[in-house]
């Protein structure tokens, strides 16, 4: 059995340039909310500033959401089915992630006393268990779906799943926090989304090779353990590099989140191109051969 | 130079793999899903005995009346009364962390009648939290336990924190759950005090628990 090498090997530039669009967006969201509530420090409590951060929360979601509509409008992924492993990787998260995380390993209790612990939880805990619910947010629903059909599908599948459980990560931030000043709390924001986003990228492009091809039999393990590896690395130098002794500084949290994502999406980037053409060569050269058969033939 | 040239060509340019035309068989999926969950689960198995090895870990409190074992990640301090404080900062809760705090003072008294020293002790204690503590309620006193070797009374109760408002900025007040382990020691009064919000209360128990297995009495220094 094979598959149609053109549709698989067709990418979605809109993916790309939605992604971007998304990293350079909210870093410039982050600098502006830093700058208005620097100068004009917001006056909102109780309710209000709960209300205030739940909306803050689905900025990212809703931003990328909206530009990868608008990159895509020519060759349009089902929206409801991006929107339903949005929600999906959200309800994951809430129901199994946070719970398995925060109650059953009660990480928050002892992940903090040696930075060895610390690394080794993020990765083997909090990394494995996030990462395996956003690809198991792709794997268990749309992958066998017919609109996965190209190989990219995998990228905006996880991402979108990666937005769902960072927006429900940054719901559980702003209600634990009784709310969140605008300045900070978009970069906490801001930095979850990122880096969930760009993580389940990884998973994504795994998944999204193993539809089409024959792959080794470690080849979904390797990009789950790739992902939580880089989840748990991330978290783990975020908070290196935003908690310096008392002083809170979650800019440097953004920059940090920032680099991962273009960098983690450059690279699943050219993978898929390179996967891409590699298919279509294959494909060419099937052609090439089933050409020179049936000339072979006619002449005999 | 060459020898890079050709990896990095061989990591960019396409090859003619007829894997990338073959999709997986039922079975090799099936699998890849097998193999996903085994990694998974192995990396959990890891974290489990790495959470135990490390909540293994404790540390010793010690002063001239009592000594006890305190989790070794704990933040040891003092409160405002020059009590030892010892505070869970990675508790479930950020605005209460769950604290376990080590109070000596002379035996109170209520001036009520009370079947033991103790008992009184422990209805004067009660009072007092009643009246510093805001919204206070007593949910139950427990009698008949030993801490250290001697006869211990417990009074659970909860109340209403305001956190952030020490801070100067408004914030959503919590409800706290406390355990106090009141103990004499001739005139002496020792209190092993746990607090913890209702998030966290469940888990705490257990934590509390053990503190107050490890607390035994410092022998008098001679005269």
């Amino acid at each position: 059995m094979s598959v149609d090498a053109t549709k698989v090997a067709h990418n979605r530039f809109g993916l790309w340039t939605s992604s971007l669009l998304l990293v350079l967006g909210l870093v410039g969201l982050t600098a502006l909310f830093y700058f208005l509530a620097v100068e004009f420090p917001a006056q909102l409590t109780g309710l209000l500033l709960v209300a205030a951060g739940l909306v803050l929360a689905l900025v990212p979601a809703l931003l990328w959401l909206a530009f990868f509509y608008l990159q895509d409008r020519f060759e349009p992924e089902p929206k409801h089915h991006v929107l339903g492993v949005f929600v999906l990787g959200g309800l994951l998260a809430a129901a199994v992630g946070q719970p398995v995380v925060r109650e059953l390993f009660r990480v928050q209790d002892w992940m903090t006393q040696a930075w060895w612990v610390n690394l080794l939880a993020s990765v083997l805990i909090v990394g494995f268990v996030q990462e395996f619910l956003k690809l198991a947010a792709v794997r268990f629903s749309i992958y066998h779906s017919s609109e996965f059909d190209e190989r990219v599908d995998g990228v905006i599948y996880g991402v979108a799943a990666g937005l769902g459980y960072a927006t429900v990560l940054n719901f559980g931030y702003v209600l634990d926090h009784g709310g969140v000043d605008l300045g900070v709390g978009s970069m906490v924001v801001v930095v979850n989304a990122l880096a969930h986003a760009s993580f389940a990228g990884i998973t994504g492009y795994f998944l999204g090779q193993a539809k089409f091809e024959t792959t080794p039999a470690y080849w979904l393990p390797l990009g789950l353990t790739i992902a939580a590896a880089l989840n748990g690395l991330f978290f783990f130098l975020e908070d290196l590099v935003t908690q310096q002794g008392m002083r809170f500084t979650p800019q440097y949290g953004v920059v940090l989140a920032a680099a991962f994502a273009l960098g983690i999406l450059t690279v699943v980037f050219f993978l898929i191109r390179r996967a891409n053409a590699e298919t279509l060569a294959i494909a060419r050269y099937r052609e090439q051969q089933q050409a020179a058969v049936a000339g072979a033939a006619s002449e005999v | 130079m060459e020898q890079d040239a050709t990896a990095l060509q061989r990591l960019t340019q396409p090859t003619l793999d007829y894997r990338a035309l073959t999709p997986p068989t039922p079975r090799a999926e099936r699998l890849a899903v097998l193999w996903t969950l085994l990694t998974l689960a192995l990396a959990l198995f890891l974290g489990w005995a790495l959470m135990l090895a490390v909540n293994s870990r404790t540390a010793t409190f010690s002063d001239p009346q009592l000594s006890l074992q305190y989790p070794a990640g704990w933040a040891a301090g003092t409160d405002d009364e020059g009590n030892a404080v010892f505070r869970n900062l990675g508790s479930e809760s950020l605005r209460f962390h769950e604290r376990i705090t080590v109070i000596h003072a002379e035996a109170p008294s209520s001036g009520l009648p009370a079947a033991s020293p103790l008992a009184e002790a422990a209805t004067a204690w009660t009072l007092s939290r009643s009246q510093a503590l805001s919204s206070f309620r007593n949910l139950a006193t427990v009698d008949g336990l030993t801490v250290a070797d001697q006869p211990a009374i417990r009074v659970d109760y909860a109340y209403v924190a305001d956190p952030t408002a020490a801070l100067g900025r408004p914030g959503v007040p919590v409800v706290v759950r406390g355990s106090d382990y009141l103990f004499l020691v001739g005139n002496q009064m020792h209190v092993i005090s746990g607090q913890a919000t209702e998030a966290d209360w469940s888990a705490f128990e257990k934590t509390l628990a053990k503190v107050v297995a490890s607390v035994r009495l410092n022998p008098a220094p001679a005269p």
